[in-house]
């Protein structure tokens, strides 16, 4: 046990990088698949079900999280305009894809809303 | 270094060098993985099995394994030289099938016993029972006689006399061979012109009824009478007709494998029972034709019983007209398939268009011989090409074995593996054009 926690402290800036690493790759494989199966439903999700990768993606945050508290260390946080740009992009794709089958300005105007009501959630978990 | 997601952090010379290896390492296994992700993808492997200790458990994927007779086995106990026959959907292109037994402890063994399968629709697979004829109330004309279908036997009128005095029009007398006429029993001439036959059928008041067991039969609606007969086909009465017959209160609805359409949902209907299609690739799995839809209304589809939701596993109900690749018409009635003789004949069953089959589901096999998989193990399996029966139409693959002896088998299994071909390859990627197709271009 001494011998483990000794080698994870050798190691833990590595650990940490790689956990890095492996979100992007985690990240990456969710982003396929949620596109993928937006656009024809059940093409990956009927093989693999999101909701692990999900779980995945969540249990690596909060492992970085964790280490990032033992070492110490205090990052930067950065946001990305033009990553963020594109992946509302994205979903503004994806949402207008699940109305397809809609009148074009149903479309729309359902889309804005459901962009309008996403922002005020947003607005209200970001208050202080 | 390139792409480093976390440059605030250096490591040293040695565990910088040690980060790389690691990181190599991480990422040549996540395209090894998405390799694996694309091939199972690809060339899925299915699988289904059936816990004979727990039958009902909804984690059983095997339909309704089952004896000859249709009895499922007590605790998996399967009886020697019985069939034993089971059923799994599975739609797409696979290549091969592993059939697996696990066996009780106490079972004695299977001594390599050879299984069967076909591939088709379940109701299709039915075992095969007599022709049917016309169905009741059809009016039939050859050269100078006339006849009606009633209770399953072909009344003669007496004369044309007899005929026009209790109403029939001539016009409404569909013409028919000497060979149409040999499929339903001889019945006594129609010459009383004080009582109407059984199976006559009426307009009044703008309401269809039949005549059965001495009762006027309402049908629910002009749909559904026209769902089985020609409007033509009913005499007209006056009201003062209903004194003369006591009314049943049971009504009819539409004709047996009817589709219906109310709201945004589809059922197919049989008997007094509907079953509500649970999605649009079952609707298409089972072969129906969306032109066969006839809208209802609450009043029609409340006439039904709601029954189980009709799924991809779900086998046709009583009523279903199969048109099989060599012409020949087959319905479907108490699990048994019924030949439909005569183009005529099977017109008089249903309206609507036929759910196609292949006629060679009925004779083309793939088989393979059990064997154990080590000398004491309880676990037996073989593994048969199916190749030869994927050009063949209907979503379900029948299994079929005999046992020498008594077996008490725990669970079965079957693996279903597309083998990685070109061919296969091609499949996917056609699969997934036609799909786009129908979900952004429209039903093709």
């Amino acid at each position: 046990m001494w011998d483990k926690i000794k080698l994870l402290n050798k190691y833990e800036l590595i650990i940490f990088k790689l956990l890095n690493d492996l979100l992007v790759l985690l990240t990456l494989f969710f982003f396929v698949l949620v596109v993928a199966d937006g656009i024809l439903p059940g093409i990956i999700s009927n093989y693999y079900d999101p909701a692990t990768v999900v779980l995945l993606v969540l249990a690596n945050i909060l492992l970085i999280s964790f280490l990032e508290k033992k070492i110490g260390l205090k990052l930067e946080q950065k946001s990305n305009k033009k990553t963020a740009i594109f992946l509302l992009f994205v979903l503004i794709l994806l949402v207008s894809n699940t109305f397809f089958h809609l009148n074009i300005w149903l479309n729309i105007f359902l889309t804005l809303l459901s962009f309008l009501i996403g922002y005020f959630i947003y607005k209200v978990f970001s208050e202080e | 270094m390139l792409f480093d997601l976390t440059p605030e952090i250096t490591l040293d010379k040695e565990n910088q060098k040690k980060y790389l290896y690691a990181r190599v390492i991480l990422y040549v296994s996540a395209l090894v993985f998405a390799f694996f992700a694309a091939f199972t993808i690809i060339f899925p492997t299915r699988y289904f099995s059936f816990s004979f200790l727990n039958p009902n458990s909804k984690s059983n994927t095997i339909i309704n394994p089952r004896d000859e007779t249709g009895n499922s086995p007590d605790r998996g106990k399967i009886m020697a030289n019985n069939k034993f026959i089971f059923d799994a959907t599975l739609l797409g292109n696979f290549s091969e099938a592993k059939i697996i037994f696990r066996l009780n402890k106490k079972s004695s063994e299977i001594d390599g016993e050879k299984i069967s399968i076909k591939k088709s629709f379940q109701a299709f697979l039915y075992p095969e029972g007599s022709p049917f004829g016309f169905r009741d109330g059809a009016l039939l004309k050859n050269l100078e006689n006339y006849y009606l279908v009633s209770n399953g036997e072909l009344r003669k009128f007496k004369d044309k006399n007899t005929l026009s005095l209790l109403g029939f029009s001539t016009e409404s007398f569909q013409e028919v061979s000497i060979e149409d006429l040999n499929y339903n029993a001889q019945g006594n001439n129609i010459s009383d012109t004080s009582t109407y036959p059984s199976n006559s059928l009426f307009k009044i008041n703008n309401d269809f009824y039949i005549l059965s067991d001495a009762k006027l039969t309402k049908f629910i609606s002009d749909k559904a009478y026209l769902s089985q007969y020609y409007a033509e086909q009913a005499i007209p009465k006056t009201a003062d007709f209903l004194q003369k017959y006591p009314q049943d209160e049971n009504q009819i609805g539409f004709a047996d494998g009817s589709l219906l359409a109310y709201g945004e949902s589809a059922f197919v209907v049989s008997g007094n029972k509907s079953y509500p299609i649970d999605s649009i690739e079952t609707f298409e799995a089972m072969g129906y034709k969306w032109e066969d839809l006839i809208t209802v209304g609450g009043d029609e589809i409340s006439f039904y019983t709601k029954d189980e939701l009709l799924d991809l596993s779900g086998a046709h109900p009583d009523g279903t007209i199969f048109l099989a690749s060599d012409g020949k018409k087959y319905i479907t009635e108490n699990k048994t398939r019924h030949f439909l003789p005569t183009e005529k004949i099977a017109a008089s069953w249903s309206k609507i268009h036929p759910v196609e089959v292949s006629a060679e589901s009925l004779f083309t096999l793939s088989e393979c011989n059990f064997g154990k998989k080590w000398i004491f193990s309880k676990t037996y399996s073989c593994i048969a090409s199916v190749d030869n029966l994927q050009n063949l139409l209907g979503k379900d693959y029948e299994f079929r074995t005999t046992f020498n002896e008594d077996i008490k088998a725990d669970s079965a299994e079957i693996q279903f593996k597309k083998s990685y071909t070109l061919s296969n390859l091609k499949r996917f990627v056609a699969n997934v054009i036609k799909n786009l197709k129908n979900s952004y271009v429209g039903q093709n």
